[in-house]
């Protein structure tokens, strides 16, 4: 119950932020640029845009979103509150995946190419909660905005570009084991689908266990941590 | 209820927090008194769990806040210095929020009113002056009805209508059976509100007591006057309780030349400044 008061809550607040209202104008604009792109390009543009948007971008949300919690303190107020750190780190990662989903589905039923709606949304919500995950451990190892952009960067280069090449089908097998490529694997429905699934579930765990212990150490839970 | 004993903490190597012992009774208003850095607002985070590092043992409620579970943080209420709040939320947002953490919440339209924010409860908090601000996030400490409350600084940017209002508040708590700690270094608060107070100064408790017996501990309150002599008037005073032996003072008062009588007693600034040879303000 707690953990859904927080997802209402962080999707409030994404709201009242202008989350909303920026995926908002980012998917008129996607949908405009896949209206016009030829028909024969429309399957690698939809999952190239889905990729590096709605998958991707819960790096940088997630980073904006608890910075704004330091700055305003009431990351504070959160640590003294009957909350489990797990409870708060899944309260933003399922908002936004949630997001992420959205703006993925509507851009792909409206103007993109779906191959397979089970394997594109399972792709979109493993590909934002990984990054989501990813964009929390490195906003609470830096102290402002900026820093937490800076700190991104590297993270956004080798998280990306593989995913985008495998689009391209350029890159030897062994590299469905890339979190990236094995999120592009599953958008575009490939052969590979399964084994991308179990690749991504165990960046997945690996991204929420890092992710979790940097909450508990933030909550000042580390030691004796019963909750 | 609060228990404290040999307590050491330190951000750094060198010593900050050392050998604190005190304990703090069901139902009490206990005062941590003391200049900025003296390290008040790090104990109340260890108190409240925040920081877990320390060495020694702190136990409030019966509970061992190195093992703080969600059962330990529904019967705490914390008043941070600064506000902790949703800038972009309104006032009742921020409070229909925070209320949905805990299992149980006052009524915050009632609460609102209490500090009379019921007419501005909808604008967005970023809208809000200084002292709008440190009361919403006094009453977001009362939300879920805490049996021990943590104010850090309650009254700090607010005018004295306001200030009152708050004390006010925190009196009721206190008839309600409420345990409040009070992290201050306005000596006036901590007068009027503290059963007991406790100077800190470095990381150390200098000294525990009631403010009453701290000051009249300290000596004697003494009595200033002025009498007319040959046309002039002269100043003397002298301590309350050699009145009787004061020989100008009984010949103003025979010959009825009194022109003034005022008593005085030290503050607990003064006392302050006294024991640990430090000022608080």
């Amino acid at each position: 119950m707690k953990l859904l008061y927080l997802v209402i809550g962080d999707i409030r607040f994404q709201i009242k932020y202008g989350f909303y209202f920026l995926y908002a104008v980012f998917s008129v604009l996607y949908i405009i640029i896949l209206v016009l792109l030829p028909q024969n390009t429309i399957k690698t543009a939809t999952a190239l845009l889905i990729f590096t948007d709605p998958s991707v971008f819960g790096l940088i949300f997630m980073g904006s979103i608890v910075q704004f919690e330091i700055t305003e303190k009431t990351f504070d107020s959160l640590c003294i509150a009957p909350i489990r750190p797990v409870d708060y780190l899944f309260g933003k990662l399922i908002s936004l995946s949630l997001l992420s989903w959205i703006v993925g589905m509507l851009v792909g039923l409206i103007a993109g190419d779906i191959p397979n709606l089970f394997w594109f949304s399972v792709a979109i919500i493993a590909g934002s909660m990984i990054f989501s995950a990813v964009g929390m451990i490195f906003a609470f190892r830096t102290d402002t905005l900026n820093k937490f952009f800076l700190s991104i960067v590297p993270i956004m280069i080798f998280g990306m570009i593989p995913g985008v090449l495998h689009l391209f089908d350029i890159l030897p097998w062994w590299m469905i084991f890339h979190p990236g490529v094995a999120i592009v694997e599953m958008l575009i429905s490939g052969s590979q689908a399964i084994v991308a699934l179990i690749i991504t579930l165990l960046w997945m765990v690996l991204a929420f266990w890092v992710a979790l212990s940097t909450v508990r150490n933030r909550f000042g839970r580390e030691e004796g941590d019963n909750r | 209820m609060i228990k404290v004993k040999d307590l050491a903490f330190s951000y750094t190597p060198k010593p900050f927090i050392e050998n604190v012992t005190f304990e703090v009774n069901n139902g009490e208003i206990f005062g941590f008194l003391g200049p900025s850095g003296a390290g008040k607002s790090t104990l109340q985070k260890i108190l409240t769990g925040v920081l877990r590092h320390y060495t020694g043992s702190v136990s409030v409620n019966g509970v061992n806040v190195k093992s703080a579970n969600a059962a330990f943080y529904e019967m705490i209420g914390v008043d941070f210095e600064y506000p902790s709040l949703y800038e972009k939320l309104s006032g009742n947002e921020n409070l229909i929020y925070f209320a949905s953490l805990y299992k149980n919440h006052r009524d915050i339209d009632a609460l609102i009113k209490s500090v009379g924010l019921q007419f501005d409860a909808n604008k967005r908090v970023y809208e809000y002056s200084k002292g709008m601000k440190s009361r919403l996030n006094f009453i977001k400490a009362l939300l879920h009805n805490p049996e021990i409350l943590f104010l850090d600084e309650p009254t700090n940017g607010l005018d004295p209508s306001n200030a009152l209002m708050m004390k006010d508040i925190i009196r009721l708590e206190k008839s309600k059976g409420k345990t409040i700690i009070l992290t201050t270094h306005n000596m006036q608060d901590a007068t009027e509100l503290c059963d007991r107070v406790a100077f800190i100064v470095d990381g150390k408790i200098r000294t525990i007591g009631t403010p009453r017996n701290l000051i009249m501990s300290r000596g004697a309150a003494q009595i200033t006057y002025s009498y007319i002599d040959e046309s002039l008037e002269k100043f003397a005073s002298v301590s309350i309780d050699s009145t009787a032996i004061d020989p100008s003072l009984l010949a103003a008062i025979s010959c009825n030349k009194l022109s003034s009588i005022h008593s005085s007693e030290p503050s607990l600034n003064d006392i302050f400044i006294e024991i640990t040879g430090r000022s608080l303000q």
